[in-house]
């Protein structure tokens, strides 16, 4: 076995170690004295730095920091726009199918290098800032064939677009949308099957 | 008032004692740790739609206000101690040869407020606010290796020989 070393130690204190790892530890400190020295010391510091992170708790919050919070105004709660609607038309269903087909009209590279990257890394709720124009990660979900995507709303002086991008990090294909004035409250894509969990997503992300 | 908004506004309320520690921890001052406090609070509401309701509130917060210090840091151009490579080392050897039993409390203390950036909030998460290391990993953004090893590094030079 390998010598046991201070992250292993503290990794053991703080019980963050695999479980057979753990057990190999365990079983070194129960016949190693300085090994358990070692881990009294470094178990130690923990309750210094309690008593010297919390030595201002009992000082007041600065004044009318709470007032602040409950007086500053909010901006509404969000909104995104619905895709177009396209006015059912008269001729038929078949029709109405080639224009849903249009309006989600799938673009091959139909985005800028920095938006792909930022769909490739960027976090829900991450803003990245353009010239002349702001995106943000809206959400990250499972559609119904089981195909994680991420929505991103881009935004300009003139217009919002939605841009969906499925797949994963790096090879994305993307669905844009232009937004009009209806709006509904940010659950999620219609297409949504389920939103990733925050850790999912970083996992995702990640590569993992 | 909106719902949502009230629910927001407690939440950030109720939040405010763990955030100045966390501001504390943060920038190693109470004065720059008020300053970062109330900045932190006023982009809180003013992105308030960025938070994902039924998500960790507090870890939104904590990252919210991380990452409001960096940018304040890397303006004032005097961000050496975020950088991982230039952390202090910690000679492990030597450490080694210390007795706890023989450091006042006081002097642990001191060494606290001494550490780098990243090493004392490593060790205010897991051993202050009792974060495991994939929550700490979250807050800080980094992996949880580092945080692994951060918090042995954090330990060690806090024994350490002067």
């Amino acid at each position: 076995m390998k010598p046991i070393d201070d992250t292993t130690l503290s990794a053991y204190s703080d019980g963050e170690l695999p479980t057979d790892e753990a057990h190999a530890v365990a079983a070194a400190l129960a016949t190693d004295p300085e090994l358990q020295q070692r881990l009294q010391q470094l178990q130690s510091v923990d309750s210094a730095a309690r008593s010297w992170f919390t030595q201002g708790d009992d000082e007041p919050l600065p004044a009318g920091l709470e007032q602040l919070i409950l007086d500053k105004p909010m901006e509404p709660a969000r909104v995104v726009p619905l895709p177009r609607r396209i006015p059912l038309p008269a001729w038929g269903l078949a029709a109405s199918v080639v224009l849903g087909i249009t309006l989600y009209m799938q673009q091959p590279e139909p985005v800028s290098p920095q938006i792909q990257q930022f769909a490739d890394t960027a976090r829900t709720g991450e803003i990245l800032e353009g010239d002349g124009w702001r995106a943000e990660i809206a959400s990250s979900y499972e559609n119904a064939q089981s195909e994680r995507c991420r929505e991103i709303i881009q935004h300009t002086p003139e217009e919002s677009i939605t841009l969906r991008a499925c797949g994963s990090p790096g090879d994305w294909h993307w669905q844009i949308n232009n937004s009009d004035n209806a709006y509904h409250t940010a659950s999620g894509p219609e297409e949504a099957n389920r939103q990733l969990l925050p850790e999912e997503e970083r996992q995702w992300l990640n590569g993992h | 008032m909106n719902t949502q908004q009230q629910v927001f506004r407690q939440a950030l309320i109720d939040m405010l004692p763990a955030l100045r520690r966390y501001c504390r921890a943060l920038t190693n001052d109470s004065h720059n740790a008020d300053d970062l406090l109330q900045a932190s609070v006023e982009k809180a509401l003013a992105r308030w739609q960025q938070y994902q309701p039924g998500t960790h509130f507090e870890r939104w917060m904590y990252r919210l206000c991380r990452n409001h210090w960096i940018d304040t840091i890397r303006t004032q151009a005097d961000n050496e101690e975020f950088e991982e490579e230039t952390m202090s080392q910690i000679n492990a050897s030597d450490t080694e040869q210390q007795v706890i039993s023989q450091m006042a409390l006081q002097q642990v203390q001191a060494k606290i407020s001494s550490l780098s950036e990243g090493l004392r909030m490593v060790l205010y998460l897991v051993a202050v606010e009792g974060c495991s290391y994939q929550e700490a990993a979250d807050i800080l953004e980094i992996p949880t290796g580092t945080v692994m090893s951060r918090l042995a590094r954090a330990r060690a030079q806090l024994i350490a020989a002067d």
